[in-house]
């Protein structure tokens, strides 16, 4: 959503990485609204403000990261190409390129498995804040993220060490799954929270009016017309949602 | 998304037979008759819904809705509600964040990628020219 917005309803900044994070603040700060309809709608607003949110910045990490994998892959065709053709070549630099390979691998396999350590920390060991089929689906996507890190960190490694077309086949290939894995997650993490949002926002409504029908008896009793009215419209409110719920699954 | 016709008859019969209101029952009907229903006709159905429902209660309990603005029990669920949604919505946002941290890898890995290509072509032209490969080989 744009800044402008997010203005309008209260917040003022975006973080780093250009995501509003003032939506909690704004929870705290902004007016509260009166009617019962209102509250539960600014709620999920808010809601989907914040999905709209991270939907754009993964849009835009899909959109870079897609650009640059084409690109590389593009130069891999290329080089393809010259390798047929036999290319020119520098040899006084070999030895010192290779050296420096070497070295890139060093780096790259203890890069691989810091980064295996970090999502062991961070995702798998982390105690789950939401349900915990989610958590753990989670969870084994980004271990297996972390494995596909390690097997491509080796597989480039491989590759930098002894270029040939068999290392340096596997290594775009790790790295193409490694990118897969990571859209994947992200869309997979963004369609959760979507699913996650609506449902607890549904729930919050349920909740919510079936404590306000529940006042309510007490005003103008349990058996009265009126009361049997307002029931069967919340009724109807609900087969829409599980009709609509079902359609979307 | 799309429901089913038998879930679009049913519904409409039920709106039909309904107490609401004749413009809510009409607008209800309008968004229900489009052939693709989508999350916002639905937010709109609700919200024409809860409409009704909030002007039936101002009738019969006036001054409920100012009553219910300080209940405790419907605070809490909604700030409840609301805290659920922040902790969804940060950690999405710590997801986006680590995708974030992983496309960066996997360009540094492309990268390495591609001096290896480069580094090839020299093996493929050292070896057409008969000399010692290097060290690693």
């Amino acid at each position: 959503m744009p800044i402008e917005n997010w203005r309008k309803m209260g917040a003022d900044s975006t973080d780093t990485e250009g995501v509003p994070v003032v939506a909690a603040e704004q929870m705290e700060t902004a007016p509260q609204p009166q009617s019962f309809a209102e509250k539960i709608a600014a709620a999920r607003a808010i809601g989907q403000s914040r999905l709209d949110s991270a939907g754009a910045t993964g849009a835009s990490l899909f959109k870079k990261a897609s650009t640059g994998f084409s690109n590389f892959l593009n130069k891999a065709k290329t080089w393809g190409k010259n390798v047929a053709a036999g290319a020119a070549a520098f040899p006084e630099i070999f030895a010192a390129s290779t050296e420096m390979l070497g070295e890139k691998l060093d780096d790259a396999q203890e890069r691989a498995w810091q980064f295996k350590e970090n999502v062991q920390e961070k995702y798998i060991n982390a105690p789950a804040r939401s349900t915990a089929e989610w958590a753990a689906r989670k969870g084994e996507q980004v271990k297996n993220l972390g494995a596909q890190g390690v097997e491509m960190a080796s597989a480039v490694g491989r590759a930098a060490v002894d270029g040939s077309v068999d290392a340096i086949g596997n290594g775009m290939a790790a790295i193409g799954e490694s990118y897969r894995g990571v859209k994947r997650f992200g869309s997979e993490s963004m369609q959760f929270a979507r699913m996650q949002m609506a449902s607890i926002a549904d729930d919050m409504d349920r909740r919510a009016a079936a404590n306000r029908l529940r006042k309510l008896e007490a005003r103008i009793g349990k058996d009265s017309a009126e009361h049997k009215r307002i029931s069967e419209k919340l009724n109807l409110k609900r087969q829409f949602e599980f009709s609509f719920a079902g359609a979307a699954a | 998304m799309t429901i089913s016709e038998q879930q679009r008859a049913d519904l409409t019969n039920q709106v039909n037979a309904s107490e609401l209101a004749p413009a809510a029952k009409e607008r209800i009907l309008a968004l229900l008759a489009a052939p693709d229903v989508s999350e916002e006709s639905l937010a709109e159905i609700r919200s024409v819904i809860q409409a009704d429902i909030d002007a039936d209660i101002a009738l019969v309990a006036p001054g409920f809705d100012a009553e219910m603005a300080n209940d405790p029990e419907e605070k809490a669920i909604l700030a409840d509600g609301e805290a659920q949604m922040k902790a969804v919505a940060d950690d999405l946002d710590d997801s986006m964040k680590f995708v974030a941290e992983q496309s960066e890898k996997i360009e540094q890995a492309a990268a390495q990628l591609s001096a290896a290509l480069d580094k090839s072509n020299l093996d493929d032209v050292k070896s057409r020219l008969g000399m010692t490969p290097g060290a690693g080989q």
